[in-house]
Formats: structure tokens, sequence, C-alpha cells
């Protein structure tokens, strides 16, 4: 079994490996290859996680030689994101950019960061975890300086690099904290040691300050609209699909299984960070009006309200915590695939200029009413039922807690319809006229997403059911 | 006949002189015949198969130190792992002479004397009394004046001159140190004064043979560029070619090091005050570097300040006088020196025939991704190992600082946390 591991590792860099010779095969096979690569990756995690850890809720295909890799439920479904989102990016890629060295370069960072993501995910050690959570880091920063058109991408990048190093730095001394109690980096080990309360309480602040960084919370989230401003559409995909998740899948797996009284007693540093950051967030959105930056702060709310599910206590909450990232990913990315497809025709992200585009294109018009309808959360779509969960888990513990999340969401509903009249409806501006519709491979990718969200809106317990089973431990 | 047989400890000095002047005649008056960039192969290979012979002999000689010629020279297996080391870093720098931009008229003379300075490094590590360390350190320093004017930028003079003052004044006070130690000890050999110095540290001649200690100091803080004497590192950096700063920053700090740690086993009585100078010191470097370099506008100068820092932590971790802190130092100093070189390869090979590029002005190196060129990216990659971005080597180095520091004392993590504002 271990010959999977093997195989989801190293496949990113032999497709690394392929661009630079596979060229005198001509662009199809080219592109035939890549999708070969991220459909292996993806459909290997569904068919991995439907038959082969069916009721286990640990660790599985422990890597017995170095003991540093493992699979798990939870890893399973962010490696499947991760494979779906990248496909995502190389079919947007490969629509827009064209395949010249430049072009090249994108791929290869793309395939790096698959590369990375998936041994973050499969890594069973902390030191390891630490190492590629830190090795996004360079190559997110080389593709936000490749996507970009502005001399302002380079601030941007700085910020988005300095932001999360700096803060990383309190992560690197928990870990050597906790390795330096325990004597070993192995998950296993340290999530069995018993720790003092005081050792939980420095483990429990270490680990929030640095991820919060990640998620984002609210003062530590200056960086996200910035680098997504200046990423290119498949920067922002990866960014907001999955890039953001590494702060909650790191929360989820360094952080609460290690520090269960902390989680009691000190769960409320968390709490305020998360209501702050969605106030906060919320608030702003009613006066943006650059649509990639709107997307990221709602990429914002909808990461803290999952942190808010993660601390409140309750494990149906924990569910839906994990559930809205999931579909956040999803949700998000076909977002700024949508802003992509406008931006790649009119080179325009600020929402005011366009008006009246439901006249020239009624069925990207539909695709972008069901998304928004998805992003804030309507029944029967797939963000509904994660958010249900944790609103019900909230209930449990505080309704005035659940009074001001749910008083705040009203602010991103406003926003988000808001933002989709007056690109389709208002006062009608005469270069829409010039959108001559979807072409074959974004109407595909739009159904793609639609019809996931719709999937998983109609029938949520498939997945929903399928994290439960992964979290008895928790 | 025995005391002959003990010239195969010398084998590596002897052989390294004796086979570098034969290749450099060679290459001086008949090279209308003989094809110059083989005789710069054969002087790189050369270096390389003494760096085997002496693996060879540190695997002769893991455990025990020698001593042989009347208690002129000594070899210790510390001697042998910096000697390797040192002969390793030598032979990655001679690899830049084989870039196309570097290769200019005087490369030549360039050669020969780097490779009399790596001589007088070599045979420095070697001694075992302060008049022929004096001399052996002297020839290298010859070198080095030479080297460090020997270039094309305008204001090399200065730095040159700089250099030069520097050293002097350094040497000045070396040879007061030297004095200090024959009114003290009555020898000028390290082994006598060693036996002598634990009683001798604790009498009344303590002050005075402390300030003798800081004098004798001062010239190998000056060749690694540690804070008060770290004044000409800029400039120096910035005024001399790729391949004369790769061996600035890397041979010879290697063997500014070495000494530095050496003197531990000289003067074991004065541990304390060396262990808190080196502490003191590399603390202030690294804040200095740390500081000093934002607002800088020429990579060479980047480089030299960070430098800075960077010395100062391995001096940190050489404080502790240990065999664990001087294998983090070692390690440590590995992948700085090996970064070191990797930078100016990369920067070496942006440069044009012209030499427009070789200040490294920042300006000049603009949009460097526009090239699409592999070398773009692994300058890249240099950097980030230089910031600590894991995987990168420069992640694991600072990693194991960190794990040490932690259990020195967490005052220690300080340092660390200044150095992160480097980048």
């Amino acid at each position: 079994m271990e010959i999977f591991l093997i195989i989801f590792l190293f496949l990113p860099l032999l497709s690394i490996f392929g661009i630079r010779h596979i060229t005198f095969l001509g662009l199809g096979n080219l592109k035939a290859l890549l999708y070969l690569n991220t459909m292996i990756i993806a459909q290997g995690g569904i068919i991995l996680s439907v038959f082969f850890n069916e009721y286990s809720p640990g660790y599985m295909f422990i890597d017995h030689y170095y003991n540093l890799y493992a699979f798990d439920g939870i890893s399973v479904l962010f490696l499947v994101i991760t494979g779906i989102l990248t496909s995502i990016c190389i079919i947007s890629l490969c629509e827009y950019v064209k395949i010249d060295q430049r072009g090249k370069t994108t791929l290869k960072l793309l395939l790096g960061i698959q590369f990375v993501l998936i041994n973050f995910f499969l890594s069973k050690d902390f030191l390891l975890l630490y190492i590629w959570f830190e090795a996004t880091l360079p190559l997110l920063f080389l593709l936000i300086l490749l996507g970009g058109e502005r001399n302002i991408k380079l601030r941007s990048s700085y910020m988005l690099f300095l932001y999360t190093l700096f803060f990383s730095f309190f992560s690197l001394s928990t870990i050597l904290y906790v390795t330096g109690i325990v004597g070993s980096s192995d998950i296993l080990e340290i999530i069995i040691f018993d720790y003092t309360p005081l050792q939980q309480y420095v483990i429990f602040l270490g680990f929030l300050i640095s991820f919060s960084v990640k998620i984002p919370s609210a003062p530590f989230h200056v960086w996200l609209p910035h680098a997504h401003v200046e990423a290119s559409t498949l920067g922002s995909i990866l960014l907001a699909g999955i890039i953001l998740k590494l702060g909650g899948y790191g929360i989820f797996r360094m952080m609460l299984p290690i520090t269960p009284i902390s989680y009691d007693l000190d769960a409320n540093y968390a709490l305020i960070l998360a209501y702050l950051s969605v106030i906060n967030v919320s608030l702003i959105l009613l006066t943006e009006i650059d649509l990639k930056r709107l997307i990221a702060y709602f990429s914002i709310v909808h990461m803290n309200i999952s942190l808010i599910g993660l601390f409140s206590g309750a494990k149906i909450a924990l569910v839906g915590s994990v559930g809205t990232m999931v579909s956040h990913s999803l949700v998000a990315s076909a977002l700024f695939v949508c802003i992509g497809i406008l931006y790649e025709r009119f080179q325009i992200r600020n929402m005011t200029y366009y008006g009246g585009l439901f006249n020239t294109s009624s069925t990207f018009s539909t695709f972008f009413f069901i998304l928004i309808l998805a992003n804030f959360s309507f029944p029967l779509t797939f963000g509904f039922w994660p958010e249900l969960l944790i609103y019900a888990g909230l209930s449990l513990t505080s309704y005035f807690d659940l009074s001001v999340i749910l008083f705040s969401t009203i602010f991103s509903l406003i926003a988000s319809i808001g933002a989709f009249t007056k690109i389709f409806f208002c006062k009608l501006s005469l270069f829409v006229f010039f959108f001559k519709g979807l072409t074959n491979s974004e109407f595909y990718l739009l159904n793609l997403s639609v019809g996931l969200n719709f999937l998983f809106g109609f029938m949520p317990m498939t997945y929903l059911e399928y994290i439960n089973r992964r979290l008895i431990f928790c | 006949m025995k005391d002959l047989f003990i010239f195969y400890l010398l084998m590596p000095e002897i052989f390294f002189l004796i086979g570098n002047l034969f290749l450099f005649l060679f290459l001086f008056f008949s090279s209308s015949y003989a094809n110059p960039k083989y005789i710069r192969e054969c002087s790189m290979f050369f270096t390389f198969l003494i760096n085997i012979y002496t693996l060879f002999l540190y695997f002769l000689n893991k455990k025990t130190s020698i001593v042989f010629f009347h208690q002129m020279f000594i070899i210790t297996p510390y001697t042998l792992i910096f000697k390797i080391i040192l002969l390793f870093l030598a032979t990655l720098v001679l690899l830049i002479l084989f870039l196309p931009s570097a290769y200019e008229t005087r490369w030549r003379e360039t050669l020969f004397i780097m490779q009399i300075t790596t001589f007088g490094f070599l045979s420095s590590m070697l001694v075992a009394n302060f008049i022929l360390l004096y001399l052996s350190l002297e020839l290298s320093s010859l070198g080095a004046y030479i080297l460090a004017i020997d270039n094309s930028a305008k204001t090399r003079f200065e730095s040159a001159i700089k250099y030069f003052f520097f050293t002097y004044d350094c040497f000045c006070i070396f040879y007061l140190s030297l004095i200090g130690f024959y009114d003290g000890f009555a020898s000028f050999n390290i082994l006598e004064i060693h036996a002598l110095s634990d009683f001798n540290f604790s009498q009344t001649l303590a002050a005075n043979n402390i300030f003798y200690l800081q004098c004798y100091l001062a010239y190998h803080l000056f060749k690694a560029a540690v804070v008060p004497f770290h004044l000409w590192l800029a400039d120096v950096y910035e005024n001399t070619t790729s391949i004369l700063t790769a061996y600035f920053a890397v041979v010879s700090k290697c063997v500014a090091f070495y000494h530095l740690f050496a003197i531990f086993g000289v003067f074991p009585a004065a541990y304390l005050f060396i262990s808190n100078t080196y502490w003191a010191l590399g603390l202030i470097s690294i804040i200095i570097g740390t500081f000093s370099v934002f607002k800088q506008t020429n990579l060479k100068r980047i480089f030299a300040f960070s430098s800075l820092t960077h010395t100062g932590i391995i001096l940190i971790l050489i404080s502790s006088g240990t065999r664990e802190g001087l294998t983090l130092a070692l390690f440590y100093f590995i992948s700085y020196a090996l970064g070191s070189i990797a930078f100016f390869t990369t920067l070496e090979s942006f440069m044009n025939k012209e030499k427009t590029l070789s200040l490294g002005l920042l300006d000049h190196l603009k949009s460097l991704a526009q090239l699409r060129d592999i070398r773009g990216f692994l300058f890249a990659l240099t950097l980030f190992s230089f910031a600590g971005i894991p995987p990168l080597l420069g992640f694991f180095s600072k990693l194991f600082l960190v794990e040490y520091l932690v259990q020195e004392g967490f005052f220690f993590i300080f340092s660390y946390f200044c150095y992160l504002y480097n980048f």
C-alpha cells in the first residue's frame, strides 16, 4: 500500500520533469500529462477515502521505513481538494495563459505547490508539517510576482511572505518546545503524552498566533486582500481554495489533540479573534467595490466562522467546521474562476464598471448567481449545511454569540446580492456587449463547480457523515 | 629515518606549494603552447587531491594529536577537519573561475596569489609556535592585500587601503601579544605556554595576560570580521570581483574561526574570558549586521552585513567551547559557505564581459525574471536559503541552532530573534 504514498509524493515532481522534456511531443500531450497527474491525485484520493479506511479514524498506510508519512481520513479529504483545485488551475491556465516560457514557469510553480501541499497533508511529523507549511511560501511569492501586472505586486508579495514567516516563528518555537517535552516529533507520540495545564497554555497560544495569520483572523488579515488582488486567477484559486485551509488543518491536526484543557479554558482567545474578524470584515464588505478583494474578504468571514466551529466546544460544530473548509474551497475557487472570466475579457476588477451583463450572457449570470447563493450559505447549497451545523453547535453553548454571528452574516448577504445586482442588472454599460459568451472549457468548469455544489447541497450527508466518522478521536 | 617518516603529515602543505609553483611556472613561461584553461583545471584538481589526502590523514589520526619536529608542528583531529573543510571550500571557490565572465586577462595572477594565500592559511593551522604562526599569517595577508586591490572598480584604492591599514594595525597588536606572551611565559611555543598557562593565569600576571590575549584575538576577529573590526568588510566586498569576495567570505573566515576555537585549547584557564568576549561580540555583530542591512542598494554590501550576522551566530556557537557547539558552528559555517559560493557563482554568471554589473547594484539586477533563465530561480533559491526558508539548507542550520540555544539558555533566543529581521 505504501506505493500509493510514493505515487502521491512524487507525481508532481515527475510532471515538472515532464514539462521540461515533453515539449517535442506538442502542447496537447503536455495538457494530457497535467490532467493525468491531477486526476490521479484527485481520484486516487477519492478511491482511497471510499474503499480503504471505511471505519478507521486513525492513521493508515504508515510509512514503516522512515515513519514520517501517513494517510488519514481528513488528510485524504484535503488531498482530494488539492487535486481538484490544481486541475481547475491547470484548465484555467491553459485557457488564458499562453504556454510559452512564462506559462511553463507558472505551471512548474503550480506543480511545485501541489507537491508541497501533498507532502504537508501526508506528513505525520510535527517538524515535517512545519517544513512543508513554510515551503509553500517562496513558491506563492514567486507565483504572485509572476502573475501580477502592477508594480504594487512587490509590496503584496512581501506582505504575504513576511506576515506568515514572522508569525510562523511562534509555531516553530512551540514545536521545538513540544518536541523538547516529549522527546520526539512524531505526532502519535505527541498526542499520547500528558501535558500540564501550563504547558498546554503555552502550546495553545503559540499555535494560535501563528495559525491565525494563515486563516487569517482580524488583526493579522491585512496581507490576504493585497495578495488576492495582485495574484493571477490561478494564484487566487490556490490561495482561497487551499492555502487558507492550511491554518485550519494545522489547528485541527497539531493544536486540538494535545491541548484538551486549554481547549476548554482558553478557547475564548480564539473565539474573540474570530468574532472580531467576522464583524469587522462583514462591515468592510459593504463598502468594497473591487471584485477580487470582495471574495477575499468573504474567505476571511468563512474561515473565521470555521474557526468558531473549531473552538465552540461541540462535536457537531467541529464537523461543520471541517465541512465549511471543504465547501468554501470549492465555492470560493469557482467564484474566482468567474471573476477570472470577467477579468480576462475586460481587465477590470471594479464592479461599478460592469452593469447589465445579464443581457449578454444569461448562462454565465446563472452560474454566478448560484455560486453567490452558495457563498452566503443559502439553503440547499454546498455552503449551507456545514454552517448550519456550526450554528447548531453554537446554540448549545451561547445564544449571544450565535446572534452576533447571524447578525453579521446579514451584511455578507447584502454585499453578495449587491455585487451580483451591480454586475448583472444595474445600468447597462456599453462594453459588456463585447462579452461573447463562455468558451467550452469555462462552461464545463462552471458546470462542474455548480454540479458539485448542488450534489453536496442536496445530499449533505455524503460528506458530513464521512467527516463525522473520522472525528471519533476528538 | 623515523623523523623522515613523519613527513607524511606535512605532505599536504608541501605538495600544495610545490605543485602549485610548478603549475604556475608552466603557466607563465610556456603559455604559448599550453592551454591556460587546462592549468586552471589542474590547479583545482590538485587542491581536490590534496583534500582527499588530508581526509586519509584524518582517518589515520582520528583520536590522537601528534607533535613533531621539535615541537614546531602539531596536528590534531580538529586541525585536520578544518583543513578538509578549507580545501573543499577553496576548490569550490576555484570553480567560479570557470565561468566565462571571470575569465579575464589577469586571472593567472589571481589564481596564483589565491593559491599562495591558501598555502599560508594551511600552514597557519599546522604550526605550534607563535613566530611561525605570525609568519604564515603574514604570508596569507600579503596575498590578501593584492587580492583586495586587484580589480577594476573605481573605489578599489579606498577599500584596499582600508583593508591594508586595518590588517597592519591588527598585526602590530599581534606583535604586542607575542611580546607579552614571551614576557609572561618565556617561550613562543604554544605547547609550553599551554603547560604554563594554568599556573600563570591564576597569578598576578593574569591581568597582563588577558590584555595580551585580547591583542592576539584581535587579529583573528579582524579576519572573521566581527563587530569592532568589521569596518573594512562592506567596502572590500563591494569593490572586489565575485570570486575574491567569495574567497574573503569563505576561506579566510574558515581559518579565522579555526584560530578562534583553537585558543580555547591553548589557554584553558582563560575559558570564561574568551567565551564571554565571543558571546558579547557575537551578539553585537548580529544586531549591527541586522540593522545595517536595511536601505542598502548594493547586493554585495547586503551580503557583507548579512555575513556579519552569520559570523556573530557562529561566534556565539564557538563561545561554548564544547564539542557540540563546535559541531554546530561547523555545520552552520558550511551551510553559510555553500550558500555564499552559490550566491557569488550565480552573481558572476549574470555579469557580461564588460563587467558593468560588477558592482552588484540592485538596480542593475532588476527584473531578472525577464531573462527566463534557470539562473534567476537558482539565485532566488540561494536567497531563500539565506533567509532560512524550509526545506532549504539554511533552514536546517537555523533549526539546529535554535534547538541548541534552547538547551543553553533562553536569553540566547533573543539573538536569533534579531536575526529573523535579517531579510
